[in-house]
């Protein structure tokens, strides 16, 4: 029974989509008003029919049923928004028709997303995905939404970010300088490059088999981030008392609800650390070796996933502007730091040695930036 | 007023992971060896170059059930103490037992069944942080 309304559910939200594909992609004219009313004619409405044909697929397929509700959920946010503010909810005569289908298609990837909730748990327990989790929902949910709005006040092009994050396990400070481009119709998308240091210190840190062959079912970039984790490969290196110091270049990405409500995430991209050598332990089926002079390794390189080499910082942040120069933020933090061991190392299951080893930290925190 | 919220739930992590602090208990323990056959290997604690250690180390082997029993064992205290079997004095391949249960009484650690003994010869009492060597007994 509860399958027969699971599958109701499904084929009202993908089948609503994917009827209105058709009048998307063929630009009727219905289509082609709604969207050079919202100034989206015609990347956005064809961007938005292939989000939403994506949308059902994953729907319809059990095993990404959550995501693809989420992706809906973002996307028809959007469009009840558009409804209720530029567009209207009677659209050329319908009779508010199409409002109707995005609130039903709403409703039900809400209720299969609320179903299928442990989809997107399991991802963001397991991977980075969280951060594609939220970029997926903001893109989904500004392509329609955002541009509607206001065009932004001109933000300026310097900043200077700092934050400092914690989890039970290690502290985190960070200081750095980015440049900004705007862009967008509307100007609420920004782009930024620059420079940061980052430098985590913990008492004690677990740190697992670093390389991607070793650590991951597929080595391929990005596709790495989704593969198995193969844990029977994974030896622990405890480092007594770490401490990294990574400067990297990086990048970020941001956009802007209104004048005070931002969302964004960066990441590093390269650079160097510096560090402290620490004593650290290896242990293999419970036996342990140890040694002194463990340094964090010297070479950090974005590569996607478990490819990565060295230490590199990433964050998540809501941010709020408290005035035009001053901002505050709250700061999710996921960071790789690594060590290279010198004399013990790990031998893997096909007979090379590995010296690199890993620690994944999720963190929370605060920061501040202020532009110039 | 967020904002104050925020900054006390932050203080409040950044205390709880700073004082995770490591010191072993000081009260007396007196575990049960009535029941655990002794076997011949033995040794006395000696001092290491960074605490006191006093008492004496047993070997005791049921059914493939290996254990080691620190008897009467008095340490100085310190932080991140562990029990250790090595294969040298200076540690560098060894079993961890786990945390020192107390730095005072007699305690008994579980060993895995598949450690062969006759490798690691030293059991200690290690300050596994700073890599600090507290006191080590020779078992023979």
């Amino acid at each position: 029974m509860k399958q027969i309304g699971i599958w109701i559910l499904k084929i009202i939200a993908a089948g609503i989509m994917l009827q209105t594909l058709y009048f998307k992609f063929s630009a009727a004219p219905e289509s082609v008003y709604i969207f050079s009313t919202l100034g989206l004619e015609p990347y956005g409405r064809i961007g938005i029919a292939i989000l939403e044909l994506i949308a059902s697929i994953a729907i319809l397929v059990p095993a990404t049923t959550g995501l693809g509700a989420l992706l809906a959920v973002g996307l028809m946010a959007g469009a009840i928004f558009s409804h209720l503010g530029k567009l209207g909810i009677v659209v050329m005569d319908d009779g508010g028709q199409l409002f109707i289908y995005a609130l039903l298609v709403f409703i039900s990837s809400l209720i299969l997303l609320w179903i299928n909730q442990e989809q997107i748990k399991h991802m963001i327990v397991t991977i980075k995905n969280r951060f594609l989790i939220v970029l997926v929902f903001m893109i989904s949910y500004s392509a329609f939404n955002g541009l509607n709005a206001q065009s932004l006040t001109k933000v300026e092009k310097n900043e200077i970010m700092t934050s400092s994050a914690f989890s039970s396990t290690q502290g985190t400070i960070s200081l750095g300088y980015q440049y900004h481009w705007q862009f967008g119709k509307k100007k609420r998308w920004e782009i930024g490059l620059g420079l940061r240091n980052t430098s985590a210190f913990s008492s004690k840190n677990d740190y697992m088999t670093a390389p991607a062959r070793l650590a991951r079912s597929s080595t391929v970039p990005f596709l790495v981030v989704f593969s198995d984790q193969l844990s029977q490969n994974w030896d622990t290196l405890a480092v007594q008392r770490p401490f990294v110091n990574m400067l990297n270049a990086m990048t970020e990405i941001k956009y802007h609800f209104n004048n005070k409500l931002s969302v964004g995430f960066n990441i590093d991209l390269i650079g160097v650390s510096i560090g402290s050598s620490s004593a650290s332990i290896l242990t293999t089926n419970a036996v342990s070796k140890s040694e002194t002079n463990t340094k964090p390794s010297n070479f950090n390189l974005l590569l996607t996933g478990d490819l990565d080499k060295g230490s590199l910082n990433s964050e998540f942040f809501v941010n709020y502007q408290v005035s035009k120069k001053w901002g505050i933020r709250l700061v999710y933090q996921y960071l790789f730091t690594e060590y290279t061991t010198k004399n013990i190392y790990q031998t893997a299951p096909d007979g090379t040695a590995v010296y690199q080893f890993r620690n994944k930290a999720n963190n929370l925190g605060i920061g501040l930036s202020y532009n110039f | 007023m967020k904002f104050k919220i925020l900054m006390a739930l932050v203080s409040v992590g950044i205390l709880t992971a700073c004082t995770k602090q490591n010191a072993t208990p000081t009260i007396q323990l007196m575990e049960s060896i009535d029941s655990l056959p002794i076997t011949g290997m033995k040794g006395n604690f000696i001092n290491g170059p960074f605490g006191t250690v006093s008492g004496n180390a047993f070997i005791s082997v049921i059914n493939n059930e290996k254990k080691l029993i620190l008897e009467n064992l008095v340490s100085s205290n310190g932080p991140d103490l562990h029990v250790y079997l090595s294969k040298e004095m200076q540690p560098i391949n060894f079993i961890d037992l786990g945390k020192l249960k107390s730095i005072n009484g007699t305690q008994v650690y579980s060993i895995d069944s598949n450690v062969n003994l006759k490798d690691f010869k030293f059991a200690l009492v290690h300050c596994q942080q700073f890599n600090h060597l507290f006191g080590s007994a020779n078992i023979q």
